[in-house]
């Protein structure tokens, strides 16, 4: 791992903890729907410097958000470490198999789509074990994701955009990613 | 730098290619789809449930055919589980409210001179568990 990645995953993990710490204080009409808004930073970490920073950031952002809240190594900590790890493996997978085929907004419907589903998976498999309850909440969720997902991936999408326009000399490792 | 030239909500629609396209609406029909599908199979395998003074006496899914006869507080009551439906058939009360309501395929019939509930299609339950982080 190169040592300006080091400054990039630490300086982005902070940006991803923000957004996740703001998430949790916005209130929500309802209270399971949360908008993933630190996959913004995930998708552009990705995009922009590669998987495995991506996936740095996720790991990080999670256990440290957890910290803060309170919840380590409950059971929403796993079930939010394995959506997360989850459709940061996904996104990198769909990325890694063809570069052309899926834009920003394409890659967070991906990243929400897994994400849910690795949450609902963990959650008949360890917590719930009704598969009637897991089978009838899955499409409202997968829909609900879906829609955050777009809207990040559009934020993502602008985002990068403008941060190659406006610095290309600052991610000029790009190339190589 | 002059904010026109950064890139918009329109331009970041217009760049999103094809298969992004063909995915959000495959998830959000095959979600919206879904939530009809699961609602349908949920209601057909509901049973029902038959108490006497609150406690229950009988369970069955509503699919299997039956007449079921239960002893109440008062006196007989025959109760007939006919192709997803449930009514009060015969019962020894006064005024036979039961009966009157006919077939149901979900919720209650209540005879309470005779402390018989049928309670049909059972309820989910969707409790919050837990809220990730």
């Amino acid at each position: 791992m190169l040592l300006p990645d080091k400054y990039r995953i630490a300086i982005l993990s902070a940006y991803a903890l923000a957004l996740h710490g703001f998430e949790a204080i916005l209130p929500s009409p309802i209270p399971w729907l949360r908008l993933g808004l630190a996959n913004i930073i995930t998708l552009t970490a990705l995009l922009l410097f590669g998987f495995r920073v991506a996936l740095m950031i996720t790991i990080n952002r999670i256990i440290l958000g957890s910290l803060f809240i309170g919840t380590f190594l409950g059971p929403s900590f796993i079930l939010s470490f394995g959506g997360g790890v989850c459709a940061t493996c996904a996104m990198g997978v769909v990325l890694a198999a063809n570069k052309k085929i899926f834009g920003p907004v394409g890659l967070s419907l991906i990243g929400a789509l897994f994400h849910n589903a690795a949450q609902l998976f963990l959650a008949y498999g360890l917590f719930i074990q009704r598969i009637e309850a897991v089978l009838f909440i899955s499409p409202i969720i997968i829909l609900l994701g879906t829609l955050t997902g777009l809207v990040n991936g559009i934020v993502a999408g602008i985002l990068i955009k403008n941060l190659l326009k406006k610095k290309p000399e600052s991610l000029h490792n790009v190339a190589q990613a | 730098m002059d904010s026109r030239e950064n890139y918009h909500l329109k331009t970041e629609l217009r760049n999103t290619t094809i298969a992004d396209r063909m995915l959000l609406l495959f998830l959000i029909i095959a979600s919206i789809f879904g939530m009809f599908y699961t609602r349908e199979a949920l209601s057909q395998g509901s049973e029902v449930i038959i108490e006497v003074s609150g406690k229950a006496v009988f369970s069955a899914s509503l699919f299997t055919d039956r007449e079921v006869l239960i002893e109440g507080s008062q006196g007989h009551a025959v109760i007939e589980i006919s192709n997803g439906r449930v009514r009060m058939k015969k019962a020894e009360c006064k005024n036979h409210i039961c009966m009157s309501q006919g077939w149901i395929t979900r919720g209650t019939i209540l005879c309470l001179p005779n402390s018989v509930a049928i309670i049909a299609g059972n309820g989910m339950k969707k409790d919050l568990d837990a809220i990730t982080g």
